[in-house]
């Protein structure tokens, strides 16, 4: 029931149009089903009339036109008008979607799987559109489709449709029947071809290794394999799906033929006490009209039945991200001036609730300082960056902009003063061009360039088809290192008050890097910056280094102290000369 | 030069594509009975007298249209089944085609024909093509012999009766056909406006963290909402043009009804006629609407057999030659590439007229910056890219005139590509030696120091490796890849920046194991310390060889070399 109210509530605003698109489909029918009556009607005047008796059926023929064009015209406005709110309803859920995925913290984002919420904005909107707004239209035609046709065949002759009802648990039996095979041999031929897909994809990313270590051969055999138990399914599937047709002329078939004999028997001998005086000729032309057309609204209710139930399981999905918490965001101040002083009071920090990454991290910044982290893989010098962009929030303690908690200001505001490049580099669907100047929306193509030549990226981006224009993506060829100096790039263009470099440079060769120190200089000149980096001897000029262990400040001090120290600063800068 | 196309492999079921259709006129013929039967039926109790009816003429017909119904089920289902069983055999011998294919053309041509293109391939359009031999079989014959069927057996009811049958199908026809003309390029729009959509998606997940820190979400969504609005648009506009689509079926349908009442009720045709007219009318109806469906499915199938071809006719670029055995002689040249270069359609080539050689029993170390060109030299060496300029020989002979597979298989590559396979860590470093000895296996995995974290694992090297090895660190999967190379028993190592994920400490120690089993070595690095052993360095700048010599000759001589080394050791 919960579920049916939050269905409810996507279609407010559109109830009035609900409504109208069932009236419409009501109507249709109705008029759909009242032409065969009123053709029997006709047919029986002529017959009444005999062989030379006076003929005028224009009554019937004005009244069938009249359903004709009411019957089109209703029909037509039910279509686009089902049509219409459908995608209204998609719209609405798209954009509910989307905006939950922009407004939701980093930890739902981190803990769902990409590919699962990606099906949900795409494929499960698709599934409630064709499931649950146009089955739920189709599902009402159907129902009142049948029970027009029982209600005409009453007024017929209720012995007929007394037999029709009788006759009624063929047609659900076997539709459903028919329905269950086919979803069950159609999702198992799905479940294959994803094997199927997953398989070529791996093959095609491993390419090289291949053909390196020749393995064209028994790759082929194994496609072979798992292309085989594909053929099987995709034969019974496609064989179940080719029994709905034969098998619902099949079962009309057989309703036509008894009730043709009924109705013949039920003319020749005439029982005027059971109030069926009246039933002939016309009459049974219109009954075997609506046995022809009996079987068709028991298919499409049950293959809408199983559609309706995919939909509802989409919609739970879809509506449990648009339900989900969002990111907190409180903060009321501004921050004046720019950030003067960047302090981290007495921070600790746990993702999970268990495992502590951070404790107890105190430490003071003051604008124009370089500062640089280090520390072996799992030290906690990522979640620092994460929780000075409020990424995530400590347990314990806070970061202070200009003395006030960084909780107190709107994250937009705080983000506005900082530019970064992390570690898992990042880029959209879009051109080179369009990535760098992400920062800055408005830079002109030179300083694109300026940028790009500064991030040491421009003599590779000239080397691609479409130079500055080529579209990229998360995905596409380029290499690791070749996205950071873009993301570089990003940030060069961008020139902001803060910079924070998480491990920048980790694919970047040493020699390019080496080249790109001259451009850090020029862009960390007099501002704040925090740098996290493994290769030591790129951290040599800056201000004060912390040396991190197991979420706690070790060590710290600038590179000659430290190296003076003999302690595990000088361990780790020793082992990276060997 | 064998020629593959995507209906090729249909050739070999063309008894049972033939064959099929027969089937179905048979059930046909059965359907177009029903209506004069039930014409008799009519006509006997319209034009008998009631007293003298005889209910044996009701039951007759009726048991007639009772066995019709079951014989044309029985023999229609010959033909689903012999429709099935064809479009899935059919589909698996193209998926096999294409399959085959990927394996032999060049990684250039397949970028250049699209990565998410080929897998489209091997599922959505290898689907419709399934479809569509599927429906072509079931469908072709049934629906045209129906509609004929209704309109001929109209005309011998009563000429008028026909003629009106015949003038409100092709008017339904055309209105039929008029919506399917101008729904494919809708469509399409349609599927354009929802890969927009995903992308955008794809986009606001991977990159949540600098969408935050860059505060552009109310960007992002203001760009998605235009997106979804044009996807509310196109659809629409699909929907404007189907929803004309029964409205006027149904109009021109009954219109043909009131046309036949008109004539009965002017004595100019019979009521049993007008009956069995107006169940021709409904019959002929569904099948043409069958056959629309039809037509569509065919020619989704027709835009993929468009596809496909266009993907199984490219010739593959890297084509095998015919030497089978390569010797490799000793202390003689094994690689000699002459002023090659390579250039991947940019404006810049990415190897520029470079010379280099490679001597059996040598190690040669190569070094340079991102995009200087490390790894198209190895492109090269494997033939993964024929040079566009220039000569690359193996053994003294140009390498095209070898079998792929003869030379492939002496080098074994550690490729910077981290390329793990689905299954184990067992199926995974044995690929290339199936065969290995568990003390084989054993030195390799120590050798690369993969022992460490392998034999912590519950079950060893039978741990399991997710797709794409996923369930590895970088370094980890570094040191799986190289344990694959040594256990491959090949006589050259390639070793592409295999080590960088490895911390400096280990590198040294795998390099030391590699030095010890006296394999012909080719290291590609950014750390100068990793290959300062080599006997000859090549220097690598922007695509071109800029110095060759020894580590101490280099530092002399090489100032980008010298720049490499210093900032790596930070002496100055």
């Amino acid at each position: 029931m919960k579920t049916i109210q939050r269905v409810f509530h996507y279609l407010e605003g559109s109830a009035f149009l609900a409504v109208l698109s069932f009236l419409f489909a009501f109507l249709s029918v109705f008029c759909k089903m009242a032409i065969p009556f009123l053709t029997g009607l006709a047919i029986q005047k002529v017959v009444d009339a005999g062989a030379s008796g006076v003929i005028d059926i224009s009554l019937y023929l004005i009244l069938i036109a009249s359903c004709l064009v009411a019957g089109s015209l209703f029909r037509y406005l039910y279509d686009l008008l089902t049509n219409y709110l459908g995608q209204r309803i998609v719209k609405k859920m798209r954009d509910e979607v989307y905006v939950a995925i922009n407004e939701a913290s980093l930890s739902y984002i981190d803990t769902h799987y990409h590919g699962d919420l990606l099906l949900r904005l795409v494929n499960d909107i698709e599934n409630v559109q064709s499931g649950l707004i146009a089955g739920a239209g189709a599902l009402f035609e159907g129902v009142v489709q049948i029970l027009f046709t029982l209600v005409f065949m009453f007024i017929l002759n209720w012995i007929m449709a007394i037999a029709t009802i009788l006759l009624t648990p063929l047609s659900i039996v076997v539709s459903r029947f028919i329905s269950r095979q086919n979803s069950k041999y159609y999702k198992e031929q799905n479940a294959k071809m994803g094997t199927l897909t997953a398989y070529s994809l791996e093959s095609l990313q491993n390419l090289e290794a291949s053909r390196a270590y020749g393995l064209e051969e028994e790759k082929s055999a194994e496609f072979d394999k798992i292309n085989d138990s594909l053929r099987q399914s995709a034969f019974k599937a496609n064989f179940a799906v080719s029994w709905i047709n034969p098998a619902t002329r099949l079962v009309n078939n057989i309703i036509y033929a008894v009730l043709a004999f009924v109705g013949g028997i039920l003319i020749v001998f005439k029982q005027p006490q059971l109030g069926l005086g009246a039933f002939g000729v016309g009459a049974l032309s219109s009954m075997l009209s609506y046995a022809y057309q009996y079987m068709a609204p028991f298919n499409e209710i049950s293959s809408v039945a199983s559609e309706v139930s995919y939909a509802v399981a989409s919609f739970k999905r879809i509506d449990g991200v648009i339900l989900h918490p969002r990111d907190i965001d409180e903060g009321k101040e501004k921050i004046e001036g720019g950030v003067a002083r960047l302090k981290v009071d007495h921070i600790t920090f746990s993702y999970d609730g268990k495992r502590t990454i951070i404790d107890d991290f105190d430490v003071d910044i003051y604008r124009g300082h370089k500062i640089a982290f280090v520390g072996p893989t799992g030290c906690g010098k990522t979640t620092i960056i994460n929780l000075m962009l409020r990424f995530y929030d400590p347990q314990k303690g806070s970061f202070l902009v200009n003395e006030l908690p960084t909780s107190s200001y709107p994250k937009a505001d705080l983000r506005s003063h900082i530019g970064m490049v992390l570690q898992d580099t990042w880029l959209f669907h879009g051109t080179i061009e369009e990535n760098i100047a992400y920062g800055k929306l408005d830079a002109s193509h030179k300083e694109v360039v300026e940028a790009a030549k500064k991030a040491h990226a421009d003599s590779f981006i000239r080397q691609m088809p479409g130079g500055y224009q080529t579209v990229v993506s998360n995905a596409s060829g380029l290499s690791t290192g070749q996205k950071q100096l873009l993301c570089l790039a990003r940030v060069m263009l961008m020139q902001p008050e803060v910079v924070v470099l998480d491990e920048a440079t980790s694919n970047i060769d040493l020699r390019t890097e080496l080249l790109l120190s001259k451009s850090f200089d020029e862009l960390m000149e007099g501002k704040t910056s925090l740098v996290v980096a493994h290769r030591l001897s790129t951290i040599r000029n800056a201000d004060h280094i912390l040396v991190l262990k197991d979420g706690k400040i070790i060590e710290q001090g600038n590179f000659e102290q430290l190296m003076a120290k003999k302690g595990f600063f000088k361990e780790l800068y020793d082992s990276q000369l060997a | 030069m064998k020629q593959t196309r995507a209906l090729g492999p249909l050739k070999k079921y063309s008894v049972k594509v033939v064959l099929a259709p027969l089937f179905k006129i048979f059930e046909c013929v059965c359907e177009l009975f029903v209506p004069i039967l039930v014409k008799q039926v009519i006509d006997y109790l319209s034009a008998t007298d009631s007293s003298s009816y005889d209910w044996m003429e009701i039951l007759r017909p009726c048991l007639i249209m009772l066995a019709l119904a079951f014989a044309g089920f029985g023999v229609t289902m010959v033909t689903q089944y012999l429709a099935a069983r064809v479009s899935a055999d059919y589909a698996y011998d193209l998926k096999k085609e294409l399959y085959r294919q990927i394996n032999e053309l060049s990684d250039e041509q397949i970028d250049r024909f699209g990565r998410s293109k080929v897998i489209t391939l091997v599922n959505n359009d290898s689907f419709s093509l399934q479809t569509g031999v599927n429906m072509f079989m079931r469908l072709l014959a049934r629906s045209p012999f129906l509609l004929i069927g209704s309109v001929v057996a109209s005309f011998l009811l009563s000429p008028l009766a026909g003629a009106i049958v015949l003038g409100v199908l092709l008017a339904s026809s055309f209105v039929v056909f008029l919506v399917m003309a101008l729904t494919p390029k809708r469509y399409a729009a349609i599927q354009a406006e929802l890969d927009h959509i995903s992308t955008l998606g794809e986009d606001a997940l991977s990159g949540a963290r600098p969408i935050r820190a860059f505060n552009k979400q109310d960007y992002e969504i203001k760009k998605f909402k235009e997106a979804s609005s044009a996807y509310q648009k196109k659809t629409m506009a699909l929907a404007k043009v189907n929803a004309w689509l029964n409205p006027l079926t149904f109009a021109l349908i009954n219109l043909g009804v009131i046309l036949v009442l008109f004539l009965t009720g002017n004595r100019d045709m019979g009521a049993g006629t007008a009956v069995a007219v107006v169940n021709y009318f409904t019959q002929a109806l569904t099948a043409l609407i069958m056959f629309s469906r039809l037509v569509t499915s065919l020619s989704k199938a027709y835009a993929s057999k468009k596809r496909v071809d266009s993907f199984l006719s490219l010739t593959p670029s890297i084509m095998s030659g015919d030497i089978q055995e390569a010797a490799i002689k000793k202390g003689e040249t094994i690689f000699e590439l002459k002023n090659a270069s390579l250039t991947y359609g940019g404006e810049d080539a990415a190897l520029q007229h470079i010379d280099f050689s490679l001597k059996e029993g040598e190690r040669i170390g190569v070094i340079g910056g991102t995009g200087s060109g490390k790894s198209s030299l190895i492109a090269l060496l494997e033939r993964f890219y024929d040079a566009s300029e220039g000569e690359v020989l193996f053994c003294g002979k140009p390498i095209q005139d070898y079998d792929l597979g003869a030379y492939r298989k002496k080098i074994a590559l550690v490729s910077q590509k981290p390329q793990l396979y689905k299954g184990t860590i067992r199926s995974n470093i044995l690929l290339a030696n199936p065969d290995a000895s568990e003390e084989e296996i054993e030195a390799a995995l120590k050798d690369s120091l993969a022992y460490e974290f392998v034999s912590r694992y519950e079950e060893g090297i039978d741990h399991e490796v997710e797709e794409g090895g996923t369930n590895f660190s970088g370094g980890q999967k570094q040191r799986l890849l190289l344990c694959r190379a040594l256990l491959s028993n090949r006589p050259i190592l390639i070793l592409d920046d295999a080590t960088s994920a490895l911390d400096y400490k280990s590198d040294l120690a795998v390099r030391e194991n590699i030095a010890r089993r006296n394999l012909t070595l080719l290291m590609v690095s950014q750390r100068a310390t990793s290959i300062k052993n080599c006997d000859r360095i090549y220097v690598l700048d922007q695509g071109k060889v800029v110095a060759i010599g020894k580590h101490e000759e280099l530092l002399k001589e090489c100032a980008i070399y010298r720049e490499i080394y210093e900032t790596q050791v930070a002496v100055k």
